[in-house]
């Protein structure tokens, strides 16, 4: 139990200073990868939705904190993301690379739609419009978590 | 049912979880820009992994670079050398100039104004939901920031404000490029005055200039105006690049920006603007 509370609060830091790194590197990687999302979802599948909520929660707030939108906002969609992920995960067939980047991809699609329909209803100003690199962060999220998971997995084959 | 029970139901554990960001929208929606003590909290929490994480980057990448350029750095060194000798000699002369036009008191005094106004910063992290709407830069309340200071790269070009949350060794700022935004502005060329704010997308307008005026140039110089009494008068803005007349009763004015959002590593922010342009 401490021990997989230690790995989710150093899964988060190394979110944030990943995502960090990225903005450092060249801003629009921000848009293309969000590290949140990834970490979210990648906690879901492995540990299950309820850790997968509380990631959610937790990494969300911490987006939301490091922009100037709502606060909340992303917090809300990475946590019913990340608890569909976790609940989802267990009903699936989720083995290969290729089902859990398709299953990835449509989570993280979800997940887009959630935050920008919100941020829709609250600015009445489309994020999709404005930020056009959003497009490929499902992609790139699912692919980035599926590898992941993969590699989590081949490190320690009891989760 | 206990709170251990109440946890293993993850339905109810997820739907609550759920109401408290639904709760936590509904608090931060009615305040606007204002920050809650949970985003300040977390702001204050995670700035910190940031300042590291950009700084220990620019160390590695410092690093490499020292190496890799350190035979060309030689004989730019030689090259440099020439120059400084001409440079410390044309220095002793404006110097002498500048003598001549103020007393050495006024000369010591206006240079430590400058000095204390200046505060140089580093980018340390960029908005999450869109980067031309803000960053957090790695100066903060210990360094006499606050909310509402002028922010300008390297080159003097205005980029934006500071705004909350303000923590010890961190601040955001607002960019220019925000909707967010609003900056009294004034055209070089005919004096046209408006308020300035972002596209969200890398470019501002200039807002409530009316359709039946005839100001406004494509090509002309903006800068701020002082109305707003947050930006000093004079900080260099952007140049118009587009003009139309909409349907509308105001003209639809794009200003493309002059700072570059890839090139902002090193920013100054200005404090006590009104005492050095006194």
């Amino acid at each position: 139990m401490v021990r997989k509370g230690f790995v989710l609060v150093l899964g988060l830091l190394l979110a944030v200073a990943l995502y960090a790194l990225l903005g450092w590197l060249e801003p629009a990687l921000v848009m293309l990868i969000n590290t949140f999302s990834i970490l979210v979802i990648l906690t879901a599948i492995v540990y299950g939705e309820l850790d997968g909520a509380i990631m959610g929660t937790c990494a969300g707030l911490a987006q939301d904190a490091l922009s100037h939108g709502v606060f909340g906002l992303a917090g809300l969609s990475l946590t019913i993301s990340g608890f569909l992920a976790g609940w989802l995960s267990r009903k699936l067939d989720l083995r290969t690379f290729y089902k859990r980047s398709v299953f990835i991809f449509i989570l993280s699609l979800g997940q887009l739609f959630i935050w920008t329909f919100f941020y829709y209803l609250i600015f009445r100003k489309s994020l999709l419009y404005t930020q056009p690199g959003l497009y490929l962060q499902p992609a790139l999220t699912a692919l980035l978590t599926a590898a992941l998971v993969k590699l989590f997995r081949r490190v320690n084959p009891t989760v | 049912m206990s709170p251990t029970r109440l946890l293993k139901n993850k339905f109810l554990t997820a739907g609550l979880l759920v109401i408290f960001h639904l709760l936590l929208i509904s608090y931060q929606v009615p305040l606007g820009s204002k920050t809650t003590l949970l985003e300040k909290i977390l702001f204050a929490l995670f700035s910190p992994v940031q300042k590291a994480v950009v700084s220990s980057g620019r160390v590695i990448a410092g690093t490499w670079h020292n190496i890799k350029d350190l035979a060309r750095v030689n004989r730019e060194n030689q090259q440099l050398e020439k120059e400084i000798f001409f440079l410390r000699h044309e220095n002793l002369l404006l110097q002498e100039k500048l003598r001549l036009s103020l007393e050495q008191s006024e000369l010591e005094e206006s240079l430590k104004l400058v000095a204390e106004t200046v505060v140089p910063a580093r980018v340390i992290g960029f908005d999450t939901s869109n980067y031309y709407r803000s960053l957090t830069i790695d100066r903060g309340r210990a360094d006499g920031l606050a909310r509402n200071l002028p922010v300008c790269d390297k080159f003097g070009n205005l980029i934006g404000r500071t705004a909350e949350p303000v923590e010890s060794h961190a601040i955001r700022v607002l960019l220019i490029t925000s909707e967010d935004s609003g900056v009294a502005v004034v055209s070089v060329g005919d004096r046209m005055p408006g308020i300035l704010s972002g596209d969200g997308q890398g470019r501002c307008l200039v807002k409530y200039v009316m359709s039946s005026s005839p100001a406004g140039l494509e090509g002309d110089e903006i800068l701020t105006s002082g109305f707003d009494r947050v930006f000093p008068p004079g900080l260099k803005v952007g140049r118009i690049i587009q003009i139309s007349t909409q349907e509308g009763i105001f003209k639809k004015i794009i200003v493309k920006p002059y700072f570059d959002i890839r090139e902002l590593e090193l920013v100054a922010v200005l404090k006590n603007t009104d005492q050095i342009l006194r």
